[in-house]
């Protein structure tokens, strides 16, 4: 899967926004959304926010798990867990990209947020593969990993069901000896 | 996120409960579709009720932004609305095309056996069209040069 494919799917969750004009409920196909009325605040998704942000017609308010002293205490948790703990949101990672590209000046303290992001990014990408390090070096048939995010689990997914694969078939052949090898093509 | 294991959950919603669901149903119903064809390797049941009804959707809130008039700022959020669905429905048709390219001869064998087919009636066609053009195709670049005994395409001695 593609990163834009994640971003794309991301972009449904719901972001608060304080728009700047007035309109009526819109009846999308996928809910409806609105009314829009200047200075007060309301749930959307985040594409018709960033949308909205782009055309300056809105405010982003930035998520609760948004905030450098949550993120702090999220990135010791991390740091200090053998495990992969549980992320304050599913797509951390693409909303806070999202976010600080499109509106940094909606976000208090954007620098130091996506310095933490981007560290706890780091921290659980490491763990990642060190875990999967270790699992493929094991001959364990399955591994259980709680909490991973999509984004992270797209980072590995090609590669390490391919991998897993050849490592498969080289097994095969070395058990089942050159015969084997020569009819399996 | 959706996985293969959800497919039985919804195979009776979205046939008895096709009429009673909202339009944000469907929609739910046609991502995690496209999700699961994404993520398997072989052709899953197709969900054509699912993608028609979209497509229908689609079509009356094309209509709407017609009648609409110019310029209105609710056009702009409605017509990015519709290019999203739009590109959920061809990425996951396209996906299962891709597919069927790849097991045409497979997929067409087993279809006749199977009691639900896994095909819509328009991937049944195109299955059928593909294998005969690929057919020809190899007939005639390459079986007719070859010795009489080996000109015959036998889909159970060829990986396609």
């Amino acid at each position: 899967m593609d990163p834009s494919e994640v971003e794309f799917i991301s972009e449904k969750e719901s972001i608060s926004i304080v728009p700047n004009f007035s309109l009526d409920k819109i009846y999308l196909i996928g809910g409806d959304v609105g009314p829009f009325n200047p200075g007060l605040q309301l749930d959307v998704p985040l594409w018709i926010a960033v949308n909205l942000k782009q055309r300056q017609k809105c405010r982003i308010i930035a998520p609760d798990w948004m905030d450098v002293e949550i993120l702090e205490e999220k990135k010791q948790e991390e740091q200090e867990s053998k495990f992969f703990t549980k992320m304050p949101c599913d797509y951390y990672m693409e909303i806070t990209q999202l976010l600080l590209q499109h509106a940094p000046d909606n976000i208090p303290k954007a620098d130091e947020i996506r310095m933490l992001v981007k560290d706890i990014w780091d921290l659980r990408i490491a763990k990642l593969r060190s875990s999967i390090d270790i699992f493929v070096k094991s001959d364990v048939t399955h591994a259980m990993l709680n909490y991973l995010t999509l984004m992270e689990l797209n980072t590995v997914r090609p590669f390490l069901t391919k991998a897993l694969d050849h490592i498969q078939q080289l097994r095969n052949n070395v058990s089942y000896g050159a015969a084997l090898w020569s009819s399996q093509d | 996120m959706a996985t293969v294991d959800d497919i039985p959950f919804d195979e009776n919603g979205s046939e008895e409960e096709g009429e009673a669901m909202t339009a944000a149903e469907v929609l739910g119903k046609l991502e995690e579709a496209w999700l699961n064809e994404k993520f398997a390797p072989e052709l899953l049941e197709n969900k054509s009720d699912i993608v028609e009804c979209m497509m229908s959707q689609i079509q009356e809130m094309e209509e709407n932004i017609q009648r609409a008039k110019k310029g209105d700022f609710k056009v702009s959020l409605h017509r990015m609305e519709i290019d999203r669905i739009r590109y959920i429905l061809s990425s996951y048709l396209r996906i299962r095309l891709k597919k069927i390219e790849k097991f045409t001869s497979h997929l067409l064998q087993t279809e006749a056996t199977l009691e639900d087919p896994c095909l819509s009636a328009e991937e049944l066609h195109f299955a059928k069209q593909y294998q005969s053009l690929l057919e020809s195709h190899m007939t005639n670049m390459a079986l007719k040069h070859m010795p009489p005994n080996l000109q015959k395409l036998d889909p159970k001695l060829t990986s396609k």
